[in-house]
C-alpha cells in the first residue's frame, strides 16, 4: 500500500533546521513515502498560542489539520511541538464534540473547510519505526551503523502527555531505540533519554536550560554515547546547535555530535550527506561516523 | 493469578545528621508475589519478613494520603497503586526480573526512601496556600464555578511530580509544578479575592514562566492533576491581566502576532521582541556560532495561503471569545 | 523547656479544627503530629459529611437518627450539640474554602446517606475528607501555627500528684530526639484504634496512640468494645470498597455463587445497615461457604458500562489493589475494622474527667456515636468537636497557670527508649506480635463475639504482655527508626487490645457493633450504660466501671427496635 501522508514540518525545521527538513524528503523519497505539501498551513502555535489565546490555538490547529484531511490522509511532521500540538487539539477534537463544533463554526465563517477529526497525527519516527516493513527499512540499509553507541533523545513532546498520541508513549516509547537497533547501532541507556532540552524555557531561563541540557548530552557521553540523536528540531536546536554556549556556560566541554534520526537514517541509507545536511551540525560527526565505517 | 519470583533492588541511604552527606548502597531482595501485588505490599513484606531495617513512609494504602511516592523502577511513583509486574524489569545477568527502588528526586535524603518533605511544601507554601478575602471575591458560587479548581483538588501533595520535575533538577529556586497548582487552586476559585495579585506574583521569575512543559509532572501525577496544564491556564490567565513584562509572556504573545501577519513564526523577531534588542546583543556569540552553520533565520519568513481565513478566524474570536478551557468532571462519592 | 499553652496530638480534621480555635482564643497552640498534617487518615473518608442546612430539613431530625443510630448509647446532649453545630461548621468549611459541591442554585448539594430520614450529606466531589483536610491545613498555614512535623508524643505528663495534664514528652522520628513540652492542655486528636486488628480500612497510621496515652495518664476511656466493621473491604488488604458499589445494584455472593443476604435481611438484602451485612457475611465465611476468609461482591451483572460510568474509583481500586478487574469477576471481600466508636471518655466539650486533657474527634467518646456511628457523621464530628473542644480547651488554659512538669516523664521515656534498642538479639520483633494480636481480635473480637472466642482472646493477653517485653528491634539507629516507632504504637495496640476485650466479655447483651452470639438481643434494662476503662498501674491492667448515658429527657429518644 502506498504511504501518503501530509507534511507538516513546522517552522524550525523550514528556518533554522533545515537538514531535518531535508533528511526527512530524502529518507521518505529512499523509502516510497509520499509527502504533500501544506501550503496553507500556519505555524501551529505551540503551547504558547493555547496561552495567550486559548480558543485561537484551536481553530488554528483544526485549520491545519483540516488541510491535512482535505488531501485525505494522515499528517505527519518532524518537530515534537508541533506533533504534541496538533495532537493535543486533535485529542479534543476527538473526544470532546462540543468544542469541535464550536471551533469549526468559526473555521466555516472564516472560509475555512470544517474539521471532522478523522485523520491521526504522527511523528515521522513513528511511520518509519511502526509502518514501513522493517524488513523493507533492512534491505535499504547499506552501511549499517556497526555496533555504533548512539544515545536516544525522544525529547518531551512526542512522549508526554502519554495519552493523547497516536503511538507508544510515556514509558513505553521505544521508537528511537528500535531504530537504533534496526540500523546495526547500539542505544546507550542514560538518565536523561526521556528528559527535556530545555527549548520552551530557553528565553527565561537560560542559564537553567543550559545546565539542563548539558547534563542530558554529559549523562549520555558518560555512558558510553558516540553520538546523540533526536527526532525533534527544537531539540536539535538546544542539543545540537547551541552546544557550544551550553559548554561555556556550564564550564565543562561536551563534544558530542548530535543529529536529526532522518539525518543518521540517511546516512545508514547510503544517502548523501550533502542533501542530509550534515555540515550544518555543531559538533562534527563525520570523524566518528567514519570510524565505524559509516561515511 | 500466578505468584512470581521478583528481585527488589533497594538504595539503602544513611545520612550524617551533621553534613548532609549520604551513603548510598544498593541491596537485592528476593520476594514471590504476583504481578498484581502492589510495591507497597511487596516492601511491606520484605520489610516484615527479611529486613525491617527498611525505611519508607507509607499510611493509608489507597492512593489518598500521599506519603509513599518514590522512585520506583525510575520513575516516581506512589508505592501503593503501582503493580509490580508495571515495573519489573528484565536486566540482563539476572535470573528473575528487578524492581528498583529509590528515594524522590529533587530533594534531601534522610533514610532510605524517606526524604525531608520541607523544602516541597515551603515552595507550596510560598504561594500562600489559603483562600484569601479582597475585591476580586465573589460571594455567589454557582454551580459550575468549581470547573477549574476541580481540576487541582484532587492533589495530595504527594511530591511525585517534583520528584521528577526537569526545572527542579537545575533550579532550586523554581516554585515547582504542585505548588504551581495550588497556586492555580486559589486563582481559579470564584471565592478568592486577591487573583490579580496572586498573578502578579507568579509572574515573578522562578514562578509559572519558569515551567520547561516538559509535562514530566502531568505523567508522574497519580491523580491525574496535570500540573503543566494548571501552568498554562495560569499564564492564560496571568497575560489577561497584563502581566506580560516577562519574557516569557512576551514570547507567548509573539506567537499569534506572527501567526496573523504571515502565517509562520519569525523566528528571529521572536527573539527580538522576547528579550529585546540589548537583549538579542547578549546572544551574538551564539548567533555568530549559529551563523557559520547557516543558522540564523531569514528576518521575512515564508507567507502561508489563505492567511486572511486565519486573521479572520483571529477577530471572531477577539469579538466572540470562546472558552474552551477543559473542565474537571462533575463527579459525586460512590 | 518548650512550652504551649495548649498541645494538639493529631493533625487530621479535629486536630487542626481545634488550633484554629485556638489561634481564635489567642492561645499559644502548637500541634504535634507524628505525620504530616496532610497525611491524617480524615483525607480517606469520601463519602460525605452530614448537616441539617436545608430548609426543609431539621437539627433536631438530624438527632434524632443519630441517636437512633448509635442505639441509644449515645450521649444525647453531646449528639444535639453535634447536629445543631453542623450547619455552622459546614458553612465555616465552606467559607474557609472547602469546594463542596453545588446544585443548579449555588446551593450545597446533599444526598441521602445510610440510617439517615433526610438527604443530608454534603460533599466535595469524591474526595470530601481529603479536601476538607487540605483546606484546615491552608488555614493551619494561615494562621502560622506551629506543627511538631513527623513527631510522636510518647507520654502525657500530669502534675505529681496525678490530678492534672501538665505537658508531653516528645519523639521526634526525624531525628530520635527526645524531648519535653509543657502545656497547660493536652488535646488529643489522634484518631481511631483500627491497627489493633489485622484486617481494617485504616491506615498503618491508626494505632490510637492518644487513647492509649490517656488511659496510662489516668484518663478513662469508654465504650472501647464498639468498633464498627465495613461489610466491604478487599479481602488481602481490608481497603474499602464504598457503599455505593452495592447501592448502584451489586450483590454479595458466597463461594457458591448464591446470593445470600436474602437469609439475614429479606427486604433490604445487601442495602442492610452494616451491622448486619457484616454479620451475614461473617456467619457464611464461618460456615466454610467462603474462600480464603472472605465472600464475594459480584458487580459483574451491573456491566462494564455502568461500571465504567457509575463506580470508576471502586473499578481501579479493585484492579489497584486485589488485582480483580470487577468487570470480569467478583471482588473478594470481608467485613473490615472500620471506624472506632470508643475513645477517651470526655463531656460534651470534649474535656476529660483529667483535668487539662481534652480529646476531639475518632479518639475521642463524647459520645455522639455510642454502639454504631452514621454515615457521613464522622468528619462532621472531626470538624464540630474540633471547634468546640478547640474552644473549651483555650478557654479553659486561659484560666490556668502551667503546672510542674516532672523531669522523670523524660528520664523514663528515655529509659524505655534505650531499652527497647538495647535489646539482646533475641526475643520477637514487633511485627510478628502485632500479626499474632491482631489476628487474634479480628478472629475472637470481630464481628460476632461468642462465649468460647471472647475467652480465647482474653486468656493471650499475659502472654502478649510478657512477649512485648522481649520485643527485639533489627533497627538501632536514631533517625527514622520505624522499627522503634512500630515497638512503641505496639504497646499502645496492647493496651487497647485489652479495653475492647475487657469491655466486650463483660457486656453480655448485643448492641450496635457488638454482637454477643449467647447474648443476642439487647438489653436496655442492664446496659443502656457505658463501659468505662481505666488503667490500674499497680497491676498493669484494664479495669472496667460503668457511667449512665447522658439523655435529655426527650420522648422521641426512648429506646426502640432500630428497624429501617
Amino acid at each position: 500500500m502506498p504511504m501518503e501522508f501530509a507534511y507538516y514540518p513546522g517552522c524550525a525545521a523550514k528556518q533554522v533546521q533545515k537538514e531535518a527538513d531535508w533528511s526527512a524528503r530524502s529518507v521518505c523519497e529512499a523509502l516510497g513515502i509520499t509527502l504533500h505539501e501544506m501550503p496553507r498551513s500556519t505555524c501551529c502555535g505551540a503551547v504558547s498560542l493555547r496561552e495567550t489565546k486559548p480558543a485561537f490555538s484551536l481553530a488554528v490547529a483544526a485549520r491545519i489539520l483540516s488541510e491535512a484531511e482535505e488531501k485525505g490522509c494522515d499528517l505527519v511532521t518532524v518537530c515534537n511541538t508541533c506533533l504534541q500540538t496538533l495532537t493535543h487539539a486533535n485529542y479534543r477534537f476527538r473526544t470532546e464534540p462540543d468544542i469541535l463544533a464550536s471551533i469549526n463554526k468559526v473555521l466555516e465563517e472564516s472560509g475555512v473547510r470544517p474539521y471532522q477529526a478523522s485523520i491521526k497525527v504522527y511523528h515521522l519516527l513513528w511511520v518509519i519505526t511502526d509502518q514501513v516493513d522493517p524488513k523493507v527499512l533492512q534491505s535499504r540499509i547499506v552501511k549499517p551503523l556497526n555496533g555504533l553507541q548512539v544515545a536516544p533523545f525522544y525529547g518531551c513532546h512526542n512522549i508526554r502527555p502519554a495519552e493523547i498520541f497516536d503511538a507508544k508513549a510515556g514509558e513505553e516509547a521505544d521508537h528511537l531505540d528500535r531504530l537504533i537497533e534496526l540500523l546495526g547501532g547500539k542505544p546507550v541507556a542514560y538518565d536523561g533519554h526521556d528528559k527535556c532540552c530545555g527549548f520552551h524555557f530557553m528565553l527565561s531561563d537560560k542559564q537553567e536550560t543550559h545546565e539542563m541540557a548539558g547534563k542530558n548530552c554529559l549523562n549520555a557521553r558518560e555512558a558510553g554515547a558516540d553520538v546523540m540523536i533526536s527526532p525533534c528540531t527544537l531539540c536539535d536546536m538546544i542539543m545540537g546547535a547551541n552546544q557550544g554556549p551550553i559548554e561555556a556556560t556550564i564550564g565543562k566541554k561536551i563534544e558530542l555530535p548530535e543529529l536529526n534520526f532522518a539525518q543518521l537514517l540517511g546516512l545508514a541509507m547510503g544517502i548523501d550527506e550533502k542533501d542530509l545536511g550534515i555540515k550544518r551540525l555543531h559538533v562534527d560527526p563525520r570523524p566518528v561516523l567514519q570510524a565505524h565505517d559509516i561515511l | 493469578m500466578s505468584i512470581k519470583t521478583y528481585i527488589f533492588r533497594v538504595q539503602r541511604n544513611t545520612c550524617h545528621g551533621d553534613n548532609g552527606k549520604v551513603d548510598t548502597n544498593w541491596q537485592e531482595y528476593i520476594i514471590e508475589c504476583e504481578e498484581t501485588t502492589t510495591v507497597l505490599t511487596a516492601l511491606d513484606d520484605i520489610r516484615d519478613h527479611q529486613d525491617s531495617t527498611i525505611t519508607y513512609r507509607q499510611s493509608c494504602r489507597s492512593a489518598i494520603c500521599g506519603s509513599c511516592a518514590m522512585k520506583i523502577s525510575g520513575k516516581t511513583r506512589l508505592a501503593c497503586k503501582t503493580h509490580v509486574g508495571i515495573v519489573a524489569r528484565s536486566v540482563e545477568g539476572k535470573e528473575h526480573q528487578v524492581i528498583e527502588v529509590a528515594p524522590q528526586g529533587n530533594q534531601p535524603v534522610l533514610k532510605d526512601m524517606a526524604i525531608d518533605i520541607a523544602p516541597f511544601f515551603d515552595r507550596v507554601i510560598k504561594i500562600q496556600p489559603f483562600i484569601k478575602g479582597g475585591d476580586e471575591a465573589d460571594t455567589e458560587v454557582h454551580q459550575n464555578s468549581y470547573d477549574q479548581v476541580n481540576h487541582v483538588t484532587q492533589c495530595i501533595m504527594c511530591g511525585c511530580c517534583y520528584s521528577e520535575c526537569t526545572v527542579a533538577e537545575v533550579s532550586p529556586e523554581y516554585i515547582g509544578p504542585a505548588a504551581l497548582a495550588k497556586a492555580f487552586r486559589f486563582v481559579s476559585d470564584p471565592r478568592e479575592g486577591c487573583k490579580t495579585a496572586r498573578l502578579k506574583e507568579l509572574s515573578e521569575d522562578h514562578m509559572m514562566w519558569s515551567c520547561s512543559r516538559c509535562a514530566m509532572c502531568v505523567e508522574a501525577c497519580p491523580k491525574d492533576v496535570a500540573p503543566m496544564e494548571a501552568i498554562v491556564k495560569l499564564r492564560t490567565r496571568g497575560i489577561q491581566k497584563g502581566f506580560t513584562n516577562t519574557t516569557g509572556a512576551k514570547h507567548a504573545l509573539a506567537f499569534h502576532e506572527d501567526i496573523t501577519s504571515r502565517g509562520d513564526l519569525n523566528e528571529f523577531s521572536v527573539m527580538m521582541r522576547t528579550i529585546g534588542i540589548f537583549g538579542t546583543m547578549g546572544e551574538i556569540p551564539t548567533a555568530l556560532h549559529l551563523l557559520k552553520k547557516g543558522k540564523i533565520p531569514s528576518p521575512i519568513p515564508h507567507k502561508a495561503e489563505g492567511i486572511e481565513e486565519v486573521r479572520k478566524m483571529y477577530d471572531i474570536l477577539e469579538k466572540n471569545p470562546l472558552d474552551v478551557e477543559t473542565k474537571a468532571k462533575e463527579v459525586e462519592p460512590e | 523547656m518548650k512550652s504551649h499553652d495548649l498541645i494538639i496530638v493529631g493533625a487530621g480534621l479535629a486536630g487542626m479544627r481545634a488550633a484554629l480555635e485556638g489561634v481564635k482564643e489567642n492561645v499559644n497552640v502548637a500541634i504535634i503530629s507524628k505525620i504530616h498534617p496532610l497525611r491524617s487518615h480524615s483525607c480517606a473518608a469520601q463519602g460525605g459529611v452530614n448537616a441539617a442546612i436545608d430548609p426543609e430539613d431539621d437539627t433536631s431530625l438530624h438527632s434524632y437518627d443519630t441517636v437512633k443510630g448509635s442505639d441509644y448509647i449515645g450521649d444525647e446532649d453531646a449528639i444535639e450539640l453535634m447536629c445543631e453545630t453542623a450547619p455552622e461548621a459546614i458553612m465555616e468549611m465552606d467559607r474557609m474554602g472547602c469546594p463542596f459541591s453545588r446544585r443548579e442554585a449555588g446551593k450545597i448539594a446533599q444526598r441521602p446517606f445510610g440510617g439517615a430520614s433526610f438527604d443530608r450529606t454534603c460533599f466535595a466531589a469524591d474526595r470530601t475528607g481529603q479536601v476538607m483536610l487540605h483546606v484546615l491545613w491552608e488555614q493551619l498555614v494561615k494562621a502560622k501555627v506551629p506543627v511538631y512535623e513527623e513527631c510522636q508524643v510518647l507520654k502525657l505528663v500530669t502534675d505529681p500528684d496525678g490530678k492534672s495534664v501538665t505537658g508531653v514528652v516528645v519523639y521526634d522520628i526525624k531525628t530520635g530526639e527526645v524531648f519535653p513540652i509543657r502545656g497547660k492542655a493536652v488535646l488529643m486528636a489522634t484518631g481511631g484504634y483500627g491497627r489493633v486488628y489485622q484486617s481494617s480500612t485504616n491506615a498503618t497510621t491508626n494505632t490510637g496512640d492518644g487513647m492509649a496515652l490517656a488511659l496510662r495518664a489516668g484518663a478513662p476511656l469508654a465504650d472501647m468494645e464498639f468498633v464498627q466493621f465495613h461489610p466491604t473491604g478487599l479481602r488481602t488488604s481490608g481497603i474499602l470498597v464504598t457503599e455505593g458499589a452495592r447501592g448502584e445494584g451489586g450483590v454479595l455472593i458466597n463461594v457458591d455463587g448464591e446470593r445470600f443476604m436474602g437469609k439475614y435481611a429479606p427486604t433490604k438484602k445487601e442495602l442492610a445497615s452494616r451491622d448486619v451485612v457484616s454479620r451475614g457475611e461473617q456467619t457464611e465465611i464461618i460456615e466454610g461457604r467462603g474462600r480464603d476468609g472472605a465472600i464475594f461482591l459480584d458487580l459483574t451483572l451491573l456491566g462494564a458500562e455502568k461500571i465504567m460510568e457509575r463506580l470508576p474509583q471502586i473499578r481501579q481500586l479493585c484492579i489497584d489493589l486485589e488485582g480483580v478487574d470487577p468487570i470480569k469477576e467478583p471482588i473478594p471481600v470481608r467485613p473490615t475494622a472500620h471506624y472506632s466508636m470508643g475513645g477517651i471518655r470526655t463531656d460534651k466539650y470534649g474535656a476529660s474527667p483529667l483535668s487539662g486533657l481534652y480529646a476531639a474527634g475518632e479518639a475521642a467518646c463524647v459520645s455522639v456515636h455510642g454502639a454504631n456511628r452514621l454515615g457521613g457523621n464522622s468528619l462532621l464530628d472531626g470538624v464540630v468537636f474540633g471547634k468546640i473542644t478547640g474552644k473549651a480547651a483555650s478557654e479553659f488554659v486561659n484560666s490556668q497557670e502551667y503546672r510542674i512538669f516532672p523531669q522523670e516523664a523524660v528520664d523514663e521515656v528515655n529509659k524505655d527508649i534505650e531499652n527497647l534498642i538495647n535489646r539482646e538479639e533475641w526475643g520477637i520483633r514487633p511485627v510478628e506480635l502485632h500479626t499474632r494480636l491482631s489476628s487474634k481480635m479480628n478472629a475472637y473480637c470481630g464481628v460476632f463475639r461468642t462465649p468460647d472466642g471472647l475467652a480465647q482472646a482474653e486468656e493471650q493477653l499475659p502472654s502478649v504482655r510478657r512477649d512485648y517485653d522481649l520485643i527485639h528491634l533489627d533497627d538501632k539507629t536514631k533517625s527514622f527508626n520505624l522499627n522503634l516507632l512500630r515497638a512503641l504504637e505496639l504497646r499502645n495496640i496492647i493496651d487497647l487490645a485489652e479495653c475492647i476485650i475487657k469491655g466486650a466479655i463483660a457486656r453480655t447483651e448485643s448492641r450496635g457493633a457488638h454482637s454477643r452470639t449467647d447474648y443476642p438481643t439487647r438489653d436496655d434494662d442492664n446496659w443502656r450504660k457505658h463501659t468505662i476503662a481505666m488503667w490500674n498501674a499497680e497491676t498493669k491492667s484494664v479495669e472496667l466501671s460503668y457511667e449512665a448515658v447522658r439523655t435529655v429527657d426527650n420522648p422521641r429518644y426512648v429506646p426502640k427496635e432500630r428497624v429501617y
